[in-house]
């Protein structure tokens, strides 16, 4: 078990033309799960195996239990890795899969026989200790390959998606297996995923990455805990990129500030109430008003409602979707329902924006605080 | 115990033809064909046999030849039968269907192949003719009317008594040639292995610069066949031996050298190998502790045996067949290779063709042993499984 520490971590691979990661800081405490999370190209991947020491890091300080671990070559820094492919030792059996790294560190046999019994143990593997990974289903192979990395007693293990290859059902199963083993073996671990349900539900705390824009210092977004992100996002970023399905944005700008209410006018001319704090900005300023499809309330109208018009609906039993048009909306419109009444398509309905479940985001997409949103507990 | 039945009739239930169908049969394991004729086309099944009461099947041939299909049903069986014994009964395991003409072409293709093999074989037949005449002669039946171990004597180094009592001696010594040529060969292809395997490496795993225009240099010097560069050879050579004598000429040593030489192409087949084998595994083996040399010898090495035992059969076969570099390092009678030991058979007014052929099937000794001892080294599928496709 280690603490883990990144400092101004920053990544290019020509030499500082480009840079793919940029003034990364973050503090993993001892024990802790950290998810890495963001779209393709945000350089999770990267950052991952920046720490385990696949990739060189091009300029900050990384270190591990307070030491500094940037040149250290992998095989050093006692990492355990899961790799979204498995990369199991084709012409090994499991036990010598899972044995490999503690011959390599001529560990004597007995200690090696323990360890491989305890992980296979844990994981259920007994009755595979023989078999090669060619014989053996993906969930099985992913356990094999989360065994290898227990084996070693890590101070850290790293997941690089790892249940991306596996079908739903394995997925969700051996999401709670990892849940139960950090449970129980407390290592420090960082888990990288473009799943945010994987991250919402394993991890104590969440990095959200972005793809490094044209000028951005920095490609690190918010670091917190899963409902913290989705109760308190600290931009639009962050706002749409936690949530499924994403938020809603109109655009808007501010008719009356104030430090609990703030009196938004559309571009169309609506005006909406949302209960943020804005009393360090001006009336009349550019902004952006959210709100999550879940928090949004159908044929309603208790003072705070749009008008759409429906333009598709998607009935999955226990809620529908109902896609709807308006005219300051970003990107799209998406209402939650829970009942599944015959709606039309083409007809106009009106949508109540509770002003307590709204969101607002200045020009640059920096979001106001949140006045009577669930606090989190830090 | 189920048995398996071949039905060639139409499927009650989804009308499709012939099944193979995996029956709780009366206790009695074993495979019961049925000799229906098709309903509609009046064919019978192009597999048939008796039930399986101790009866033979009788057609052999057409068992054989959809042995894979029937050992992968009767499998199926078993493992279904294994899991759960009621619920498979009467059930389709797969479909057998067996197209008439499968039978011609099957025949069709053993012809071409027997053909193809006469025509691969004839020479070595030829060659192992003429070592059993009596006499050197070239033409001649080949079966030898009245056959005689005399070149094959002398080859092996022992006196051949003639007809007429009087002894020929060996003019040759044969085996020191073999056993020369056998020397170069190893130690040259031992060599071209180590030294291709760890070069490849680099060229598929490791950046530096000028990688590519390296690989390309390499490929087309390649193109030139050693005999251009006879000379400076055997000039380099001359120049070597005057420092570091086993290296000069008229050695070993010099040969051994100069074949190693040829490696360029197996760097490149090395190469394309470990690059078909996914880098995740020796960077598994990274963080499991293994130092870059552990994860080539442990990891990468083991999965790419099969074309460590190519590049070996390659450079074996190349080294103990290259004339051309031989015949103009080598010089003295007791260093030279087989290859162009044999050429002294041949003298301008007398060629020895029986003795020539015995010392050329001797050359193919080596090769094959070679060849069957790598031979199982050389199969697929040993990287299958380590990563999801």
């Amino acid at each position: 078990m280690a603490e883990v520490k990144l400092v101004n971590i920053a990544k290019s691979y020509d030499q500082g033309q480009t840079w793919t990661l940029k003034d990364i800081n973050l503090n993993i405490g001892n024990g802790e799960f950290i998810a890495f999370i963001g779209p393709s190209g945000c350089g999770k991947s990267t950052l991952l195996r920046m720490i385990c020491g696949l990739e060189d890091i091009t300029s900050g300080e990384l270190s591990i239990d307070g030491e500094k671990v940037n040149d250290w070559p992998p095989n050093e820094r006692r990492v355990g890795m899961v790799f979204q492919s498995y990369a199991l030792y084709p012409h090994m059996s499991v036990a010598e899969n899972m044995a490999f790294g503690l011959k390599l560190a001529r560990a004597q046999k007995s200690v090696v026989d323990e360890r491989v019994g305890e992980a296979a143990r844990i994981l259920q593997l007994q009755a595979l200790l023989e078999r090669k990974p060619k014989a053996m289903s993906g969930g099985q192979r992913q356990r094999v390959a989360i065994g290898r990395s227990i084996v070693q007693q890590p101070r850290v293990f790293l997941f690089d998606e790892p249940l991306s290859n596996l079908d739903v059902a394995l997925r969700v199963q051996m999401r709670q297996e990892i849940a139960r083993l950090h449970r129980r073996l407390k290592t420090t671990s960082i888990y990288v995923t473009h799943d945010q349900v994987e991250a919402m539900t394993l991890a104590d705390q969440i990095v959200v990455l972005s793809p490094l824009a044209q000028g951005a210092a920095s490609n690190l977004e918010q670091v917190g805990k899963p409902l913290e992100l989705y109760h308190h996002p600290a931009n639009l970023f962050v706002a749409g990129f936690i949530g499924s399905p994403k938020m809603n944005f109109f655009d808007g700008v501010i008719e009356k500030n104030g430090e609990q209410e703030t009196h938004v006018r559309l571009t169309t001319g609506e005006t909406l109430k949302a209960c943020v704090d804005t009393s360090k900005a001006d009336p009349g300023s550019r902004v952006v008003l959210g709100i999550r499809p879940e928090h949004t309330l159908a044929e309603t109208d208790n003072g705070n409602a749009v008008d759409g018009r429906i333009e598709a609906l998607e009935r999955l039993g226990a809620e529908s979707f109902i896609y709807m048009s308006h005219d300051t909306i970003r990107e799209h419109f998406i209402v939650r329902v829970e009942d599944s009444l015959r709606r039309e398509e083409g007809s106009k309905i009106r949508v109540e924006l509770s002003p307590e479940h709204c969101y607002l985001f200045d020009a640059n997409g920096t979001a106001f605080r949140r006045t009577r949103a669930p606090e989190i507990d830090q | 115990m189920p048995g398996i039945i071949f039905l060639n009739h139409k499927d009650t239930k989804t009308q499709r033809k012939p099944f193979l169908f995996a029956e709780r049969s009366s206790g009695k394991p074993g495979i019961i064909f049925l000799n229906h004729k098709d309903t509609k086309t009046q064919r019978k099944p192009f597999l048939f046999a008796e039930r399986s009461s101790g009866k033979p099947i009788k057609n052999f041939v057409s068992l054989c030849l959809c042995g894979s299909h029937l050992f992968k049903a009767f499998r199926n069986t078993l493992r279904a039968w294994a899991r759960d014994e009621r619920s498979h009964t009467g059930e389709v395991i797969m479909a057998m269907v067996q197209p008439r003409n499968l039978q011609y072409r099957v025949w069709t293709g053993r012809i071409v192949m027997w053909l193809f093999l006469l025509l691969i074989l004839f020479p070595f037949f030829m060659i192992i003719s003429v070592s059993l005449r009596t006499g050197n002669f070239a033409t001649g039946s080949l079966i030898p009317e009245n056959p005689s171990l005399e070149h094959w004597y002398l080859a092996l180094g022992i006196p051949w008594e003639n007809a007429d009592g009087s002894i020929t001696q060996p003019p040759f010594p044969v085996l020191t040639w073999l056993w020369n040529s056998i020397k170069v060969a190893f130690t040259s292809s031992a060599l071209i292995l180590i030294l291709a395997t760890t070069g490849a490496y680099a060229f598929a795993r490791l950046r530096f610069r000028f990688k590519q225009q390296m690989l390309t240099a390499m490929m087309i010097l390649q193109m030139f066949p050693a005999v251009l560069a006879l000379v400076a050879i055997y000039s380099l050579f001359d120049q070597i031996g005057d420092y570091i004598p086993w290296l000069g000429l008229d050695r070993l040593g010099s040969v051994t050298l100069a074949y190693l030489g040829g490696m360029a192409l197996h760097i490149w087949l090395i190469k394309g190998y470990f690059e078909t084998i996914d880098n995740s595994l020796e960077e598994a083996a990274a963080i499991d502790g293994a130092t870059p040399w552990q994860a080539f010898r442990f990891v990468l090495l083991p999965l790419s045996v099969p074309i460590l035992a190519v590049v070996f059969i390659l450079a074996f076969i190349a080294s103990i067949a290259e004339y051309p570099v031989a015949s103009v390092l080598l010089q003295s009678m007791d260093n030279l290779t087989l290859a162009v030991g044999s050429r002294q058979y041949l003298n301008p007014q007398n060629y020895l063709w029986g003795d020539f052929a015995a010392a050329a099937v001797l050359s193919g000794l080596p090769i094959s042993i070679i060849f069957l001892a790598c031979q199982r080294w050389i199969v697929g599928g040993l990287t299958s499984g380590g990563v999801k496709g």
